[in-house]
């Protein structure tokens, strides 16, 4: 294996569940969450020569991953990436809240794909609004407003559907 | 719900959703190295090409230079089909340069995407992938209709508007789209997507058709379910299921989700015509995105699903 075969994979193997984390609250499902990160860390390799020792990394790799989000939106089912050969079945539900959680992914995919781009890289990702800016390439006036939008639309999908106290 | 809220919640939803077991390192290390090889691939026809067309100048310049009439032989490559596609011919009134630059087709190459190294690489002087007018889109747009037009009585294709949800652009579309040479042939998609309604009844649903032309390398020639499979997702979900068909002596894979994810479809039949010729008809109750309740049902039945697959008025090229 090649040196920058072994660098990659090692960066896959410590980064990649991360990042799918990311892409499943972007895109609320499993699957493509696994597909959105083959997509986004086989355009990291390419460009791997160039990137790699670069201190924002994880910066560059995030951003990748947000931009082929929001681009894939636009495009048919067919032009997606599988990574998985067939279809796995569900995960068992875990403990906790499901209906919460149900009710939370539902009202995150009504919210609009940049607005929820901004929601989850702001809240979920701790990135600052320059961050966020930069990744989104947008001016932090925009992820501001678009983010207090985002929160707006969720608390108004998010609020009657869940009991009271529930919402933590 | 403020700020922290969200992040707790978002916590607990990632927690509480069970994620599947890690990523497959190796996987995504072919991936990477395939991605690299295609980009080669691409870089080495184009950098062919350009070889080509320098030798080939050379052959019309060279003549003109050394006040010859044209019969000295410079370059012999610009005499031979190129392998590229790329051609260029001495002028017979010497140094004027009229070399054409034809789209490249890497013959020696299937998966070889020539619009990757240059804009004007796209077939028949496209910019992009898309084809916005001309008989592609034309018949992109005839699909549209023709699937319009196909719903059992009952059932209409509306020109609805989004409600709440702009940004998603328009509920019925039509695009024709640039795949791929294999060898000489254009391997073209048509898809197009409308919302469905039915008389007298609540909510919106969603047909979509994708017609992907002969040659198309993207299934690797594998055809019905184990192909239906491993393609993306028309369908997609936990627990996806695939059936045989038979309509008229014709299998067509049906594909259903039996656990639907959010905005996803729900059921896909994939008929592939003797000639290679893909074509997926997918549906869903729900039109997602559109701020539209659901149908109670899905528009079509699994057999009409399967038969509109085999139509021939979608066995395009």
């Amino acid at each position: 294996m090649s040196d920058r075969d072994t660098a990659f994979a090692e960066y896959f193997a410590a980064r990649s569940e991360a990042m799918r984390g990311t892409a499943y609250l972007l895109c609320g499902d499993w699957h493509r969450a696994e597909d959105l990160v083959q997509a986004t860390f086989t355009k990291l390799y390419l460009a791997w020569r160039r990137v790699a020792r670069h201190d924002a990394l994880d910066a560059y790799t995030r951003q990748t991953l947000v931009r082929t989000f929001v681009s894939e939106l636009r495009r048919g089912w067919f032009r997606k990436e599988r990574v998985s050969q067939v279809p796995q079945d569900a995960p068992a539900p875990g403990h906790g809240s499901t209906e919460d959680r149900v009710v939370l992914l539902a009202a995150l995919a009504k919210v609009p794909p940049r607005q929820r781009a901004v929601l989850v890289l702001r809240y979920w990702e701790d990135l600052s609004v320059q961050e966020t800016a930069k990744a989104l390439n947008c001016s932090e006036g925009t992820v501001k407003s678009q983010a207090a939008r985002g929160l707006q639309t969720l608390r108004g999908l998010v609020t009657p559907q869940m009991h009271e106290g529930r919402v933590r | 719900m403020n700020e922290q809220e969200l992040k707790n919640a978002l916590r607990d939803a990632v927690v509480a959703s069970s994620p599947p077991p890690a990523m497959d390192t190796r996987r995504a290390l072919e991936a990477g190295r395939a991605a690299a090889r295609k980009r080669r691939a691409t870089w080495g026809g184009a950098v062919a090409g350009l070889a080509v067309v320098g030798i080939a100048v050379g052959a019309t310049l060279l003549p003109g230079l050394s006040g010859g009439s044209g019969s000295v032989q410079v370059g012999g490559q610009s005499e031979r089909p190129s392998t590229t596609g790329q051609s260029a011919r001495p002028s017979p009134s010497g140094p004027a340069l009229t070399t054409t630059v034809t789209p490249k087709v890497p013959s020696g190459q299937p998966n070889a995407q020539p619009g990757a190294s240059s804009k004007t690489q796209w077939p028949d002087g496209q910019q992009d992938r898309t084809a916005t007018s001309g008989p592609r889109a034309d018949k992109g747009t005839k699909v549209l209709n023709d699937l319009s037009s196909s719903l059992p009585p009952g059932f209409s294709a509306p020109d609805k508007q989004r409600v709440g949800f702009d940004d998603y652009g328009a509920m019925r579309r039509a695009q024709a789209s640039f795949e791929e040479y294999v060898g000489q042939t254009q391997v073209w998609t048509y898809w197009a997507y409308t919302p469905v309604v039915k008389a007298d009844a609540e909510g919106v649903g969603r047909l979509e058709i994708r017609v992907l032309t002969k040659g198309s390398t993207e299934l690797g020639g594998a055809t019905g379910c184990a192909a239906a499979l491993r393609a993306t997702y028309p369908v997609h979900g936990a627990n996806s299921r695939c059936d045989t068909a038979d309509v008229g002596g014709k299998q067509v894979a049906l594909l259903t989700a039996n656990t639907p994810v959010q905005n996803g479809l729900e059921q896909a039949a994939l008929f592939w015509h003797e000639d290679g010729t893909l074509v997926t008809v997918a549906q869903a109750k729900g039109f997602a995105n559109s701020g539209h309740p659901a149908m109670a049902q899905p528009p079509l039945t699994p057999q009409q699903l399967a038969a509109l697959a085999t139509d021939p008025k979608f066995h395009l090229d």
